[in-house]
Parts: C-alpha cells; sequence; structure tokens
C-alpha cells in the first residue's frame, strides 16, 4: 500500500510512525514497509529529521523498506538529519538550502539497500555530510548524483557496495571531500570548481584484479575528473585491496 | 708508475662498489671541491650555506651562488662550475656498469654555469641531458657554457679543449628548432622555449674564464649582430598588407580536415588497445624530456597525443586540457584552461610526474596499485 506522507514547516501529521517532538522542529521516523512515498519540506532553522537521538548513534531515524521514494527539501541553518536507512530499489531527492547542516546517514544498516538513485543537491557552507552505503549489508548498484554549490564543506563518503556510479558537481572554495567506493565496478564522475580544495578519492577492489597483467579492456575502476581551480589538493587512490598502498 | 696504477686501481675498485649491479646512488654522487664567496646547496628546503669545505652533492640538489662561486665534481670526473648568482638544479645522475644505461639530467635555471663532462666516460653523451628555461642541450662534446637571464634566454657558447679545438659538438634544440655548434666558441642565443635559437655564430675574443654574467647585460657583438639579422628577416617575410600578394591567394588549396587530422589529437584519436600491461620495468623510460605546448598549456613530462611511456592520451577539449589513461583503471583528468597543475602518478608501469605551466596549484597524486 502506497503511504504519501507531505509534511511543511512544523505542520503535520503523523502516519505509521511519525512523531513530532517538542523542542526545534524535529521529525521522527521510525517507518517500515514498502512503496513509500515521503515528502518533508523543513523550513526554519535548527531543524531535525531523525528519531529521537540526534547523537549520530544507531538509534536515529529507522526507514526500512523497497521501492520508497523520498523527497526532502530543507531551507535553513544548523539542521539535523540521522539514522540508518535500508530501502531497495528506492529513490531519494534530497534538496539542502543552508549553512552548517550536518548528515550523517547509514545506509544498508540492517538490511539491503540494493538499486537506489540518490540525488543531493546542496547550496551552502560548512555543511558536514557522512554517508555510509553498504555500513553493514549490501547496497549495490547505487547510482547518486551531488550537486554542491558552497564553501568549507566536509563531505566523507564510503560506499562499500558493487557497481557505484557517482556524480560529483561540486563549486566552491576549501572543500573536504573525501570518497571511498570499495568492491566490483566503480565509476566517479566529477566536476570541481573553486579553489583550495582538498580531495581525496579511493577507488578499492575496482582495478582488474582477476586479470592484472593480462589485459583489462573494460577496467571495472573509472575516475573523470574535471578541475577548475587555483589551488587544489587531489589524491587519486586505485588498487585491489585496502592492504595495496 | 707503480703507486699510480696502485691508485688507480683502487678508485675503479670504489667505483664498481658503488655501482652494485647498477642502482643509482642514493646520497652523494659528488661533491664541491671549491667554493669562494656566498655558495649554498639547497637540499629538502633547506639550505647549506658552504664555508670552503668539501661537501657531498646529491641528488635533487639545487646548487646556488651569490656573491661567489662554486665547483662541483661528479663521480664520474664531470664537472660543474658556477658563476656569480648562478642556479642549477641537478635532477637526475645515474650510475651504471653499462655506460649507455646510465643518465645526467641537470636544470640550469639562472647564471652562468660551465659543464665539462666526465672523462671517466661512465654515462653515454647521448644520455647527458641539459636544459635550461628555454632549450635542450645535447652533449656530443665535452666543455660549454650557459648564461641564463631572469626570462630564461640562454646563451649557449662551446669551448674549446686544450689544444684550441672544438671540445666536440653540442646540439641546442627547443620548439622553435635545432641548431648545431660545432666550433670552438660557437654561440646561439635561445630567447624563448617556441623561438628557434640563432643559427651558430663564432664569437672573437672571449676565453672561457671571461663568460660571465655580463653577457646577460651585453651580449657578445656577433651574436647581437646574428639577433638584429633574424629579427629584420622575420620582419621581411612579415612585410604588411600593401606588400602583399593578392595573386598568392592558396587558401582554397588548403584541406583543413587534414591538418586537423595532422595536429589534433582529440578523444577520438584515442586508441585503447595501445595499452600495454606487461610493460616490463627496466623499460620504463624518464619522460621527463617531453614538453609541449597546447592551447594555454605549457606542459612537460608529456606531450600531445599517446604517451608511450607514460599511456597518457593528452588533447585539448574545448580549451581544456585533458590527460586519459586507461591501464587496470580508467583516469581521465580534465584541467580548466590555462590552469597550473602537477599530477604525480605513480602506478606499477609508470611513475612519474606531468606538469602544466610550471605546475603546482592544482596538486594531483595518483597511486594505482594492482
Amino acid at each position: 500500500m502506497k503511504k504519501l506522507i507531505s509534511i511543511a514547516g512544523l505542520l503535520f501529521l503523523v502516519t505509521s510512525g511519525l512523531v513530532f517532538a517538542d523542542d526545534d522542529n524535529e521529525i521522527m521516523i521510525e517507518q517500515s514497509g514498502d512503496t513509500l512515498t515521503l515528502y518533508i519540506d523543513q523550513i526554519g532553522y535548527g531543524n531535525k529529521i531523525g528519531l529521537d537521538d540526534f547523537s549520530g548513534t544507531g538509534s536515529d531515524m529507522t526507514i526500512v523498506g523497497s521501492n520508497l521514494t523520498f523527497d526532502i527539501d530543507m531551507v535553513g541553518n544548523q539542521n539535523l538529519i540521522y539514522g540508518p536507512i535500508d530501502m531497495d530499489s528506492s529513490s531519494l531527492v534530497f534538496s539542502l538550502t543552508g549553512d552548517s547542516n550536518e548528515v550523517d546517514w547509514n545506509i544498508g544498516y540492517i538490511g539491503s539497500s540494493d538499486d537506489s538513485d540518490y540525488n543531493f543537491s546542496i547550496t551552502g557552507d560548512s555543511n558536514t555530510f557522512d554517508i555510509d552505503q553498504g555500513y553493514v549489508y549490501s547496497a549495490e548498484r547505487l547510482d547518486a548524483d551531488l550537486v554542491l554549490v558552497g564553501s568549507y564543506n566536509i563531505f566523507d563518503l564510503d560506499f562499500e557496495a558493487d557497481d557505484s556510479v557517482w556524480t560529483f558537481d561540486i563549486t566552491g572554495d576549501s572543500n573536504d571531500i573525501n570518497t571511498l567506493q570499495n568492491d566490483g565496478a566503480q565509476e566517479l564522475i566529477f566536476d570541481f570548481v573553486g579553489d583550495s580544495g582538498d580531495i581525496d578519492i579511493n577507488q578499492i577492489s575496482g582495478t582488474c584484479a582477476q586479470n592484472a597483467g593480462v589485459g583489462c579492456s573494460t577496467p571495472n575502476a573509472v575516475i573523470n575528473l574535471d578541475i577548475t581551480s587555483d589551488n587544489a589538493t587531489i589524491q587519486i587512490n586505485q588498487k585491489d585491496a585496502p592492504g595495496d598502498s | 708508475m707503480l703507486l699510480f696504477k696502485l691508485i688507480k686501481k683502487t678508485h675503479l675498485g670504489i667505483l664498481n662498489l658503488l655501482f652494485i649491479s647498477g642502482i643509482s646512488f642514493a646520497d652523494s654522487i659528488g661533491d664541491i671541491v671549491e667554493s669562494t664567496g656566498i655558495s649554498q646547496i639547497v637540499r629538502n628546503n633547506e639550505e647549506i650555506v658552504l664555508s670552503g669545505n668539501i661537501v657531498p652533492v646529491e641528488l635533487n640538489d639545487e646548487a646556488k651562488t651569490g656573491n661567489g662561486r662554486m665547483l662541483i665534481e661528479f663521480l664520474d670526473k664531470a664537472q660543474l662550475s658556477l658563476k656569480e648568482h648562478s642556479e642549477v638544479l641537478i635532477d637526475e645522475i645515474y650510475y651504471d656498469p653499462d655506460p649507455s644505461l646510465s643518465k645526467m639530467s641537470m636544470k640550469f635555471t639562472m647564471g652562468t654555469a660551465r659543464f665539462a663532462s666526465g672523462r671517466l666516460g661512465l654515462v653515454n653523451k647521448a644520455n647527458i641531458d641539459i636544459k635550461t628555461p628555454t632549450a635542450s642541450i645535447a652533449v656530443r662534446g665535452t666543455d660549454f657554457t650557459t648564461t641564463v637571464d631572469e626570462l630564461g634566454r640562454s646563451l649557449i657558447i662551446l669551448l674549446p679543449d686544450e689544444n684550441g679545438d672544438p671540445s666536440g659538438e653540442i646540439i641546442v634544440s627547443n620548439q622553435g628548432g635545432v641548431v648545431t655548434l660545432n666550433e670552438a666558441y660557437a654561440a646561439t642565443m635561445v630567447s624563448s622555449l617556441d623561438s628557434s635559437p640563432t643559427q651558430s655564430i663564432k664569437v672573437n675574443g672571449i676565453t672561457a674564464a671571461t663568460i660571465d654574467n655580463m653577457f646577460i647585460v651585453s651580449p657578445p657583438e656577433e651574436v647581437e649582430d646574428r639577433i638584429k639579422e633574424e629579427l629584420a628577416d622575420e620582419q621581411d617575410q612579415d612585410r604588411g598588407l600593401l606588400d602583399g600578394d593578392f595573386l598568392e591567394f592558396t587558401e582554397l588549396e588548403e584541406d583543413e580536415l587534414e591538418e586537423d587530422e595532422l595536429n589534433d589529437f582529440n578523444e577520438l584519436d584515442i586508441d585503447e588497445l595501445d595499452v600495454e600491461y606487461l610493460v616490463d620495468v627496466l623499460d620504463i623510460i624518464d619522460s621527463s624530456d617531453l614538453f609541449d605546448n597546447l592551447g594555454e598549456f605549457d606542459i612537460k613530462g608529456a606531450a600531445r597525443g599517446f604517451n608511450e611511456q607514460s599511456q597518457y592520451n593528452v588533447y585539448l577539449e574545448d580549451g581544456n586540457l585533458v590527460l586519459y589513461r586507461n591501464v587496470n583503471g580508467k583516469i581521465r583528468i580534465k584541467i580548466g584552461a590555462g590552469g597550473n597543475f602537477t599530477l604525480n602518478t605513480i602506478t606499477p608501469t609508470w611513475d612519474g610526474i606531468i606538469t602544466g605551466n610550471e605546475g603546482e596549484d592544482i596538486l594531483i597524486y595518483i597511486n594505482q596499485v594492482n
């Protein structure tokens, strides 16, 4: 059964385990089941989306299901989004406008999250993203896009999953971006415009390990990096095993 | 005589020990045997001020003189002397028991320096590579000077041997052309990377001792005359609108497509089959000699098209520079038009540095391990 939930600002309904807390604008989600369509529009300062704990631990927002559609739109500063997410064949559209926001998601925490499609659009400064795809369980065949316009943002993106394709479009100065793509075929398309960026790109087990020295016409590790910058440091590691270096 | 033979055998024995199956020297590659006045070695960003003592020289040392002079003697007895206000980077020196595998590479970046190749013959002259900011010098002789000004303009003079005969032959080249110097005191001036060296001209009335930085302020008369002549020739060839003969219009005869094919390596020209997976580490060739100009990029360590050593494909795309490599992992880097960059690549098949517009600003490290 398809559920449609739309939340605007502080207003709204509670269905299937959605509860509003007392302080700030907190949206607590504990959801299970398939084919959820969730729209959240939060406007204001200090908004939070999670369960009942915004410390970034595992008891935050819990979402489990498949064929889910999330559309989260946050406008404001110092917003928080935390939680473990398990969602197969799901679509996530996440738009954030504001500064000093924090996003900490563990995807594939207690179940698989395969075949997902994420679209992040971030406009603002000093935001912190910590996303772990395939945190425990499988989270393969991810197609994710990130458009970031802003400075002093910190991104730590780990993808311990096969077959992920990431498209980054970063515009801004002094951004610190750390990516890890682990297992199987990995592709990263990275368009970077800005000064003083610090970018680390790690692709592991994506090269032609089985055919090393014999030839590999279609390597599994692909990095496509466009840079326009007056000052940036970029470290790219492509290797077949975590122990290699 | 017996004593001489003993000394010689001892010396060769030391050299053999140093070779140890072709391992490059990790530490000293020579000594500063003389230094006067203010001079120093810059090593790992630290300045070592010389005070007249014999100081070992190491790879990547930068020899600098202020109001002083310096004489360096390398292990093969090659000598490098610097006059006042001069700088030389000792880029690469590798001694192998087989001289054809030995290598010596230096950059003369400022002032007046003199190089005389080693009499021990430990490095084939073909493997000696001297660069100035605007020229490369291939050594087939033994003794020459370079005088480089702050703009990189380089005056190169072949010196005579002890009999007054030319000490051999040196070939000066850059993107603009090639000139061979094979007369004692034959000289050429190179003004920029893409302007051809002047034709060889013999300078009279000088000796090795009189060649110094005064030539920056006042080049030898013969050289100045040569520069003026060649400048006049160029102007004659570009005589302005009224001098044009419109009957000689031949634009329609040009095949633009053919020109593109010849000059513009692009993405469509990439041949994935060019990739070499089974590179013998011993065959890895230094690519530091490569250079090219593409659009707004002055590239060193690579050239447009497919680079066999690094296996990078290099081309322009809408004014941006693309470096594409597909060996076990696919990496494509596009640098915005005119950007400065240093690309440091470490892979099982090639290690090297490619720079654009003198490097840095955008610093990219690639570490690929299979």
